[in-house]
């Protein structure tokens, strides 16, 4: 640990504030329909709440994100270690994986959709296939950095499986897990809503797509924000507490002598 | 109780040469020997760890229960010392007592991080009881102590030896006086690839006599040789 001074608590709230007074004074000056002041979204915002159009778009969306971060999470995770572990699954699939890393998500989606239709596997499928090369480059990236010599006191105490796992493997792997878990959210959100634009008639995606025919801008910021909001809810209520769960013995409350 | 012979080839960079050993219950052993001769390698060799030297070299003793005080004290640093105690198979009470009996008591909640490098080495030979061990091994167990803490750690396992007179003790040490102190035999490692050289066997053999005690049902003799390095 680090001896820098903590931020005081201020910090935080200072940026997001200038930029939502920004945005009023623009909206103020431009006065136009093409950006709509806060107040006009937020109005939009409630409207949509209210109609329960929102709660439907947003539950369907969601449904798929952790849908699609599950089985991206698992995949990735179980590909990159193996290939962290094992050199030679490492060799053998190494190439498999920059091209994938390096095929656009557009790509996948359009394919999917022209193989298997518009239907919900397609769209499952591509979001899975875009995430997982990323969860596995940095799981094998946490494999390959796994203590060896921790590994050779599991064996000598003979460790099952099931305390590898538990009690060697995950604590070690654990923050790289978060990265991926971290990026792995930010990114799915994204390709869920390309996906939904391209071949889903419900959603946060298909809902953007239909303001965007009628270049309704106050829609396509409420239904933004409304899903940027769940997914700092999901960060502050899910990843945040399992850290701190994860890291207690770094900070110990137990001190005395 | 253990009896292992190679003969050096397989390894990369032969460090060790031909080799053959025998150890029985209730013996101790000072591994003694220059830096870098190989010691370390030979104590991960006993402990089943070294990959070259394969299972059939053991001729005798490869499922031994082994308990390893490595140099580092590799404790789990995310699992209390209960449960670091507990994941080799200890019960909880079992380890509140074993914690007890090298000086923790108080401390299963802590984390190995929260312990200093005595306390920690203590915390892992803790463990090492826990599996109840056939052979003790020890990589230089007093490396890095002040000579108080060096001779309580001293203090500690002349005292569990004493008290497991079944249990053999390997410990690897560069120090002379510390096989004096744990009433050793002086096992030598030396040349390039090394080989084994036996010394001193009766201060030894008195201490047996004593303390394994007239149920033990092997006082058979100690012995190593070493052979020529033909295979290097």
């Amino acid at each position: 640990m680090t001896a820098q001074a903590r931020p005081a608590g201020w910090a935080a709230w200072i940026a997001l504030p200038v930029l939502v007074a920004v945005w009023m004074l623009l909206s103020h000056l431009l006065d136009s329909s093409l950006l709509p002041s806060p107040a006009a979204v937020l109005q939009t915002l409630v409207e949509q709440a209210s109609s329960g159009q929102l709660w439907h778009h947003l539950g369907v969306t969601l449904y798929r994100v952790i849908l699609s971060f599950v089985l991206a999470m698992v995949l990735g995770v179980a590909l990159g270690f193996c290939m962290g572990r094992w050199a030679t699954v490492n060799a053998v699939l190494d190439p498999v994986l920059v091209l994938m890393l390096n095929l656009p998500a557009l790509v996948t989606i359009i394919l999917l959709y022209v193989w298997m239709g518009l239907v919900e596997p397609a769209a499952i499928l591509a979001v899975v296939i875009n995430k997982v090369p990323n969860v596995a480059v940095t799981v094998r990236e946490g494999a390959r950095s796994l203590d060896r010599k921790l590994e050779q006191m599991a064996t000598v105490y003979r460790f099952g499986w099931p305390q590898r796992l538990w009690d060697l493997w995950l604590p070690q792997l654990f923050p790289y897990l978060m990265a991926s878990a971290r990026g792995g959210l930010a990114l799915i959100w994204k390709i869920v809503l390309v996906v939904e634009l391209l071949g889903r008639s419900d959603g946060i995606g298909f809902q953007l797509h239909m303001a965007f025919q009628v270049f309704d801008v106050s829609a396509i910021l409420a239904y933004s924000l409304a899903f940027i909001m769940v997914v700092q809810l999901i960060e502050l209520l899910v990843l945040q507490p399992l850290e701190r769960r994860a890291h207690r013995w770094r900070h110990p409350e137990v001190t005395h002598a | 109780m253990l009896e292992l012979s190679f003969d050096g080839r397989g390894f990369r960079q032969p460090v060790l040469g031909a080799i053959h050993l025998r150890i029985e219950r209730g013996d101790r052993v000072c591994l003694l020997g220059p830096s870098g001769v190989g010691k370390t390698t030979l104590l991960n060799i006993l402990a089943g760890l070294d990959p070259v030297v394969l299972p059939s070299a053991f001729t005798q003793g490869s499922d031994l229960r082994v308990g390893y005080l490595f140099q580092e004290p590799r404790l789990l640093p995310w699992r209390t010392l209960y449960q670091n105690l507990v994941l080799v198979g200890a019960k909880r009470e079992e380890a509140a007592r074993l914690l007890s009996q090298v000086g923790l008591t108080g401390y299963g909640n802590h984390y190995p991080d929260q312990l200093s490098l005595g306390m920690a080495r203590r915390a892992a030979l803790a463990r090492c009881l826990a599996v109840a061990p056939d052979l003790l091994l020890l990589d230089e167990p007093f490396a890095s102590l002040d000579a108080e803490r060096a001779g309580e750690l001293q203090a500690l396992i002349t005292g569990l030896l004493d008290q497991n007179p079944a249990m053999a003790m390997v410990c690897v040490t560069h120090d002379e006086a510390d096989a004096a102190s744990l009433a050793a035999q002086r096992w030598w490692l030396e040349g390039a690839p090394a080989r084994l050289r036996v010394e001193g066997g009766g201060e030894s053999a008195g201490r047996r006599s004593t303390a394994a005690g007239p149920d033990s049902q092997n006082a058979g003799p100690l012995w190593a040789e070493a052979r020529g390095g033909e295979g290097a």
